[in-house]
């Protein structure tokens, strides 16, 4: 190794982030170089005159300030935003520039449509948010427990984490939980006779990769429930549409074939 | 995730003031300190406070996927980046006032303060890589999970990070000289 190259690798060596082989050859060119040495010497004074920083003292009513513009004891979530929201994304026609992945939208009012998602029986996506207790299985065992398809698998795309059983008191549900892009996501697959209701949530009503689609918004990030090959399938956690049309995609894809 | 800190988290998606007090006392140190160096000292607390408020809006969004402090320090340097795209002109006065007056036990007011001064200057996502890095020390894989970058690009950005700091320190300390 070079001096030039050994310096590309200085920050990370001084973190202990190489593998065994580099820092093997950081240190054996280490030995016999000077101004290397003391490159890695600067680097470690700029740490310890970080570590000598002070620290600040927070002033004293900051609680006080925070707990001010608090709700008091009420579960938190953003609601006064929804249907400003909503509104500009009625307004809009987003195109999703992935071929033949196209995202329209005809927006109804918030009204018709919470009217519209309170008439169907089914479970409440808040109480399946707050579930706290159900039946650890895998995706294979999920799949011959229930009566509709669920997630076979996932890829190098998402990051499959967990899978549950459940009883919603209208039918069995199933929650996948992943990791997708960074991002943390629920999938809940459940029966078509019994699709996840959003309550007093303003749902949009659109049509995501062909097939109908109810959206909302839910604590900071979105919401979409659809059906696919006989499930009712609610995935929860896309940061924005663009992502929501990519894991659609990717949950129809992945979904078994019957037995 | 310890049993204690997920009923707290627990308690704060149910919303009970307890618990946002309680995760409030844990965590708001290492929050403002983090603020002072991104935003400066007069926004700071204006800052934390703002990150607190988001943090208790949005818990019901946090899975346990990843820890909680990455999560919090996630919601904190958005915030802070988002504050300093509002504020620019804060700047240079930021250069010429150090946050922090109070001396440190081992190294002079001067050598801290020059970092204080250089770190004004280093550009904000950089800056927040070192922080993470140098202060709050995370793993390079947490800060990826913080900035929701891939390591490699924390590994560029911090090497970056550093040798611009060095620069503008021998900067400084050249314009102390004249």
């Amino acid at each position: 190794m070079n001096c030039q190259h050994v310096q590309t690798l200085l920050s990370r060596y001084h973190d202990g982030e190489l593998d065994a082989p580099e820092q093997a050859s950081v240190e054996k060119h280490l030995q016999m170089c000077v101004p290397c040495q003391s490159a890695l010497a600067s680097l470690r004074e700029l740490s310890d005159l970080a570590a000598s920083l002070t620290e600040p003292e927070p002033p004293g009513n900051l609680w006080q300030r925070v707990a001010e513009k608090l709700p008091p004891g009420r579960k938190t979530r953003a609601r006064s935003k929804l249907l400003s929201r909503w509104a500009m994304l009625a307004a809009a026609v987003v195109l999703v520039a992935a071929g033949t992945n196209w995202l329209t939208h005809k927006a109804r009012s918030t009204r018709d449509a919470i009217a519209a998602s309170a008439e169907s029986e089914g479970p409440l996506l808040d109480d399946l948010l707050a579930v706290r207790t159900a039946e650890p299985v895998t995706l294979k065992e999920a799949a011959q427990l229930v009566s509709f398809q669920v997630l076979n698998s996932t890829d190098k795309g998402c990051q499959f984490e967990r899978c549950c059983l459940c009883k919603s008191g209208y039918c069995d549900i199933v929650q996948c939980h992943m990791r997708c892009g960074g991002e943390q996501l629920l999938l809940v697959q459940g029966s078509p006779d019994h699709p996840v209701r959003y309550g007093n949530r303003a749902v949009l009503e659109t049509q995501i990769n062909g097939q109908p689609a109810r959206v909302a918004q839910c604590d900071g990030c979105l919401a979409c429930s659809w059906q696919k090959q006989g499930t009712a399938l609610t995935l929860v956690g896309p940061r924005d549409l663009g992502q929501l049309v990519q894991l659609m995609a990717y949950v129809d894809q992945h979904l078994s074939d019957k037995p | 995730m310890q049993n204690d800190l997920h009923e707290v988290i627990a308690g704060c998606q149910a919303g009970k003031p307890d618990s946002q007090r309680h995760l409030y006392d844990g965590y708001h140190r290492r929050v403002y300190r983090l603020a002072v160096r991104m935003v400066g000292g007069a926004d700071a607390a204006d800052v934390t406070q703002e990150i607190f408020l988001r943090v208790f809006t949005h818990i019901g969004s946090f899975r346990g996927g990843s820890a909680f402090p990455t999560w919090l320090y996630r919601v904190a340097i958005n915030e802070c980046l988002r504050q300093r795209g509002r504020q620019p002109r804060q700047l240079q006065a930021l250069v010429e006032e150090p946050p922090c007056s109070a001396p440190s036990p081992e190294r002079t007011l001067e050598q801290a303060d020059l970092l204080e001064r250089a770190l004004h200057r280093l550009h904000p996502p950089l800056r927040a890589v070192f922080l993470l890095r140098e202060v709050e020390n995370l793993s390079y894989e947490e800060i990826a999970d913080v900035l929701t970058i891939p390591p490699g690009t924390v590994a560029s950005q911090l090497s970056r990070a550093r040798a611009e700091l060095q620069a503008y320190l021998r900067l400084i300390e050249q314009g102390q000289q004249q």
